[in-house]
């Protein structure tokens, strides 16, 4: 009987095998590394990612219902936030960071400026549960989600299962975010053999390999590391960056890099949102890094830049914005699951 | 001619299959117990309990902890296929906590492993359901990781005005991994039952000093090995 049993489930398994299909994942640009997240444990569903599309524009995710994700990270600036150099909550509260923008996130392993949070699934709970972003808590908002029917309705379609989870509220908040993938820049382009520089884009591109690209690395502009970049301390905000999470005192003032990607929609610049043009990033880099400050080898002593090499290395920056992937209505607020025309339910 | 199976059938196969090997691991179950305890009886929520030396008085209004990977073993070696699932012990839901256990019956079980938290993977694999699904409030939102212990309640020498402890011990990063592994010695052929004793754990605890702790480092790492050297198997 035991052997028998044991021999069924061998065939059973054998054949869901050739069954099987492979994880869902993203469609991957050629040019691009492979993908940091586990697809595995969340494989995409377009069911999943609208009910994530439809959570990170819904305000009850917020005590009062006033604040949504999409608050501070809006589609129209490449899921960033242009209003505010520190990002706002409810009650007009205000933060200690510039809202990072929200995109290739599937790259990524540490998220937020300080890398406090180490997957993709959790990010959502520091915002819920930060006074002074949302100042709600998971449980409740679960609680809040399952009374609601057309949540109800879209979960257990998507999940096959009820009540709501905080699992499952998570990962689906997670394969929205895994969606925004920004690949369609002219730097893209370019890459792909489509379209080429002009003169000024190619010299300031050549600046960019000289003297970005060792933090900024191509093709992310990235390499998601944390870093020092000469910043003076605000005393106001007296910041430790990186050290409040490992605590490490050789991680003070460490923030992550962030990508160059859509900088001409992530304005204002830095992790406190200090600098409101590129001009003022590149002076910084160029005059603003103190001799003594503890930067990495390529910034001691600054940049050299002139003023026309500033102007050709933005021109380079601009081929990095991707308009296709700022206005992507697949992105926007799903007017469909909130106000369902005539006879249709989500 | 017989038909030619379909996907159906194939899945049928496979129900039938994990049905019956899952009836043949059932006959043989086991459990081990798991109790939260102040001086030998059971921890009761909002109970006072004046410490060994009188000097102070403790309330506990919560108490939770994860246990994971549970392993039994018989002369060294391992008896449990698979590690059980993490679980929660919740004070809420009583101080007994039994765990179900997948060994072969008969079994003459003389040592228990586990670990008093979660290992480093979970922490930084995602979203969980069950015990783990973050509602639990065992999950840290400001940063990363789960909470392995949580221990709050007052006591009357805290210098505060409201005299609150609160751990919250966890933090999967080197070097301050909170979670602990744990092995204790049992009898052989004797009920499997865990103490974790809570009189030993705050008398070694200097509560004017140390009474909150909510983030990763050096001190939830010191009170988590203090908290898992105090575990012992409960003998007849």
């Amino acid at each position: 009987m035991k052997a028998r049993a044991f021999i069924l489930a061998g065939l059973g398994f054998l054949s869901l095998g050739v069954a099987a299909l492979p994880w869902r994942t993203l469609d991957t640009p050629a040019h691009f590394p492979a993908t940091r997240y586990e697809f595995s444990r969340n494989p995409l569903d377009a069911r999943k990612v609208q009910l994530g599309r439809a959570l990170f524009y819904d305000p009850v995710l917020s005590r009062d219902s006033s604040t949504s994700c999409a608050s501070c990270h809006s589609p129209f600036n490449a899921f960033a936030h242009t209003d505010h150099p520190l990002s706002h909550g409810i009650n007009d509260q205000i933060g200690t960071r510039n809202a990072p923008a929200l995109f290739n996130l599937a790259w990524q392993q540490d998220l937020m400026w300080d890398g406090a949070v180490s997957h993709l699934d959790m990010l959502a709970l520091a915002p819920i549960s930060d006074p002074r972003e949302m100042d709600e808590e998971i449980g409740h908002v679960v609680e809040k989600l399952n009374r609601i029917p057309r949540y109800s309705s879209a979960f257990a379609k998507a999940f096959g299962a009820a009540p709501i989870t905080g699992e499952q509220m998570l990962k689906s908040l997670a394969q929205f975010e895994l969606t925004l993938v920004s690949a369609e820049a002219k730097y893209d382009s370019v890459q792909r053999g489509e379209a080429a520089y002009t003169p000024q884009e190619a010299a300031g591109y050549r600046l960019y390999q000289a003297n970005c690209s060792s933090c900024h690395a191509e093709p992310l502009f990235t390499r998601y590391q944390f870093s020092r970049n000469g910043l003076p301390l605000n005393p106001l905000l007296n910041d430790s960056g990186r050290a409040g999470i490992t605590q490490r005192a050789a991680d003070t003032q460490r923030f992550k890099v962030p990508s160059l990607r859509n900088l001409r929609y992530t304005f204002p610049y830095m992790h406190d949102g200090r600098f409101p043009k590129l001009r003022h990033v590149l002076d910084h880099y160029t005059e603003g890094i103190a001799p003594n400050a503890e930067v990495p080898p390529e910034l001691r002593g600054g940049l050299r830049l002139n003023s026309d090499e500033k102007t050709d290395l933005i021109a380079f920056l601009h081929t990095l914005n991707d308009k296709n992937f700022v206005f992507n209505p697949q992105h926007w607020f799903p007017k469909d699951f909130f106000f369902p025309p005539e006879g249709n339910s989500p | 001619m017989m038909p030619h199976p379909t996907i159906a059938h194939r899945i049928g196969a496979i129900l039938l299959g994990w049905l019956i090997c899952a009836q043949v691991l059932h006959a043989g179950g086991g459990e081990m117990t798991i109790r939260l305890v102040w001086q030998g009886q059971p921890v009761v929520l909002e109970k006072p309990y004046p410490t060994a030396s009188g000097a102070d008085t403790i309330v506990f209004s919560k108490i939770r902890c994860y246990v994971s990977d549970l392993r039994v073993y018989s002369r060294g070696q391992c008896l449990t296929a698979t590690a059980s699932a993490p679980c929660l012990l919740d004070a809420k839901n009583g101080s007994i906590h039994p765990i179900p256990l997948e060994m072969p019956a008969e079994t003459q079980v003389d040592e228990i492993r586990f670990t008093l938290g979660l290992d480093s993977t979970v922490n930084v694999s995602g979203a969980y359901g069950g015990d783990l699904d973050p509602t639990t409030g065992m999950y840290w939102a400001w940063q990363s990781g789960y909470i392995n212990c949580k221990l709050e309640g007052r006591a009357t020498a805290i210098p505060t005005q409201d005299h609150q402890f609160q751990f919250h011990l966890g933090g999967y990063r080197s070097p301050y991994l909170s979670a602990v592994p744990v092995q204790l010695a049992v009898s052989p052929g004797a009920p499997l039952v865990v103490d974790i004793p809570l009189d030993a754990f705050f008398s070694a605890v200097n509560l004017q000093a140390d009474y909150r702790i909510m983030r990763p480092g050096a001190k939830a790492h010191e009170m988590s090995q203090l908290l898992g050297a105090t575990l012992k198997s409960v003998r007849p």
